[in-house]
């Protein structure tokens, strides 16, 4: 079922955590609240950024669709990858439902990369860089995917004790908003490493910013300094 | 280096247009560009879904503006009472108590908007372009080069950025801005209730989100309701009568049951505030500058408090000399007069999302309001009249 995509920048028991929720990606209640929340605004701060309508977008690390329906929604012409199989029936199971025409594929951004450099706008890759284990290859990736004068947009978490009390102790153990074992500490990323990996591939790094989320009121909030979550927006120079 | 104009007004909405209006008045030569020429609504038509509050220091600053006097009274619900409830308690607050005639009124946005051009028409020193649209500008020494969309270019000495909550023109001057998103959305409608709403502003902080009962000028009743997403996706999509049903059992205003409502649209809610209100020769104003959730109905008063600042601060400006200091006078204003507006409705609305915090909320309206000072202080926030109001807004007095 897990078919791991072979010799790839893909760590299987990462994928594969995603893999074995795949029946709740779409529960917004569910074990994927916190992604729901925060998909509207991560797509609101975007698209206020970046043209969206008609344009070609690529979800590195798309899961269960959450991310590529919604950037669809703005108009967009999707296409979602992800290296986890059973996430991906899943997101194709629900563009049934929700009628979205979405390209999903069971591939790297490095392999597609190879195969498709330059073609897209539009690059996000949000909430998975902290998932792989060379996240700067990721980077470089998804830089040749993005043809020059397009747009990049990274979202992970930092690795400072902060983050590891609130996205890791808090969300996973006390507040339950995340599944046990959805972050490694030692996988998660300090934005200045974030953006020397960006300078490295030949992005210019636009604009570094922060993202909090309130799990009482369910208000997120983007803006300010990068303490846990966090975005980086680049684009590719011409 | 000559310009074509002393100040160059990029989005025609109401505060903007307002804005025009009072620096035109104040001896600046002014141009106005927006996409399109708002049209005079049909005097015959149903209210527009698109409805704002308008507190008495607002009106005065349009009144300045020459657009108040211009709304016909048929398109206008004033209230001389607000009603706020939460589970623990309520509030009122009266007009006459506070030395007031009325504590607002309930008006259109497509009238008031009409009503602001037809005014810049009548002001000299005022040109309209429209349409047309800003596409660019270069900041130069001594004044700013502005890109009009179709290739033509025109030099002013300001650019004021009045093109709304998702400013292009913001984020082109560099401008960061904070974003709060609620995952809420407010769905609007406009309701007939069993007896007519004569007055009041009546809001209760209801599961989940605050339903607002406004008056409109015939009686029926404004709704807005926050709510989940998904809660609002629920409520768009079921018939009238199972959506009167839902309605009637989160509201028990004085004007009883809601027996018929309008087509129903939902807006998604967020709060945006820019971090400088200034950079350089650019002046951002209104919704550009920040946009509120709309539960105390104060986002457009807030823009026309901007403008009546804006056109303070530079009444003495002229266009040669250096506006900066000027300009760090209006950041300073109204970055402080928003943030505690903004910053109080997002508290209370952050605050009463939860059952015990609307129960606390309503103890705390309960208290408040034995508390004149208190009382006071809020009725001159909410009506733009504290002392900090622009001089115009505070002429409502």
């Amino acid at each position: 079922m897990n078919a791991g995509v072979s010799g790839d920048n893909v760590d299987p028991r990462e994928s594969g955590k995603f893999d074995a929720l795949a029946a709740r990606w779409w529960d917004p209640e569910g074990d994927f609240r916190t992604l729901h929340d925060i998909n509207g605004p991560r797509v609101e701060f975007l698209s206020e950024r970046v043209p969206l309508a008609g344009r070609r977008v690529l979800d590195v690390g798309c899961g269960g669709g959450v991310l590529s329906e919604a950037l669809a929604e703005r108009g967009a012409q999707v296409i979602g990858i992800d290296a986890a199989s059973r996430a991906l029936e899943v997101a194709r199971l629900h563009t049934a439902e929700s009628g979205f025409e979405i390209d999903y594929r069971h591939v790297t951004a490095e392999s597609l990369a190879q195969e498709a450099p330059a073609a897209f706008d539009v690059v996000c890759c949000l909430e998975m860089l902290e998932h792989v284990p060379d996240p700067a290859q990721t980077v470089e990736a998804c830089a040749e995917l993005c043809r020059p004068g397009g747009h990049l947009l990274f979202s992970t978490i930092n690795r400072s004790p902060l983050a590891w009390a609130t996205a890791i102790v808090g969300a996973e153990y006390v507040l339950g908003l995340l599944p046990r074992g959805t972050h490694r500490y030692d996988r998660l990323i300090r934005p200045e490493e974030l953006a020397s990996a960006c300078r490295r591939s030949g992005l210019r790094v636009e604009e570094i910013t922060g993202m909090s989320y309130n799990p009482v009121s369910r208000t997120v909030h983007i803006g300010g300094v990068p303490r846990v979550n966090y975005f980086l927006l680049a684009t590719r120079p011409e | 280096m000559r310009v074509d104009h002393d100040i160059v007004v990029a989005g025609g909405g109401v505060a903007g247009a307002t804005a025009a209006a009072l620096l035109a008045q104040s001896g600046h030569s002014v141009a106005l560009v927006d996409r399109r020429r708002p049209d005079m609504p049909d005097p015959d038509s149903d209210f527009d879904p698109r409805v704002v509050a308008i507190a008495p220091g607002s009106a005065a600053v349009l009144g300045a503006a020459g657009a108040w006097e211009r709304l016909p009274e048929n398109r206008l619900g004033p209230y001389d009472r607000m009603q706020v409830h939460a589970d623990g308690g309520e509030i009122v607050f009266r007009a006459s108590e506070h030395g007031l005639g009325k504590l607002g009124w309930i008006v259109e946005v497509p009238w008031l908007q009409a009503s602001c051009w037809q005014a810049l028409e009548a002001i000299d020193g005022v040109e309209l372009i429209a349409p047309g649209s800003v596409s660019g500008f270069s900041q130069r020494e001594d004044h700013i080069r502005l890109e009009i969309e179709g290739g033509k270019t025109l030099r002013s000495r300001l650019l004021v950025a009045a093109d709304g909550a998702r400013s292009r023109l913001r984020r082109l001057a560099g401008i960061e801005t904070d974003l709060w998103h609620y995952n809420q959305q407010a769905l609007v409608t406009h309701v007939e209730t069993e007896r007519p709403n004569d007055g009041i502003a009546w809001q209760r902080f209801t599961e989940h989100g605050p339903l607002a009962l406004l008056p409109l000028a015939d009686g029926r009743s404004s709704i807005v309701w926050s709510q989940p997403e998904r809660r609002v996706s629920e409520l768009k999509t079921l018939d009238d009568e199972g959506f009167l049903a839902e309605l009637n059992a989160c509201q028990d205003s004085p004007f009883g049951e809601a027996t018929a409502a309008t087509k129903r649209y939902a807006f998604p809610l967020i709060r945006r505030q820019a971090k400088n209100l200034v950079s350089g020769r650019v002046v951002l104003l209104g919704d550009a500058a920040r946009n509120v959730h709309p539960l105390a109905g104060q986002g457009l008063n807030l823009g026309l408090m901007d403008a009546a600042a804006l056109a303070e601060v530079l009444a003495d400006w002229r266009g040669e000399s250096d506006p900066a200091r000027a300009l760090a006078h209006y950041q300073r204003w109204r970055i402080s007069g928003g943030s505690l507006v903004a910053g109080g409705i997002h508290a209370i609305n952050e605050f009463t999302r939860a059952g015990p915090g609307r129960s606390l909320a309503g103890l705390g309206f309960s208290l408040a309001g034995r508390l004149w000072p208190l009382r006071e202080a809020f009725v001159e926030h909410a009506c733009g009249l504290e002392r900090d109001s622009p001089k115009l807004a505070r002429s409502a007095r």
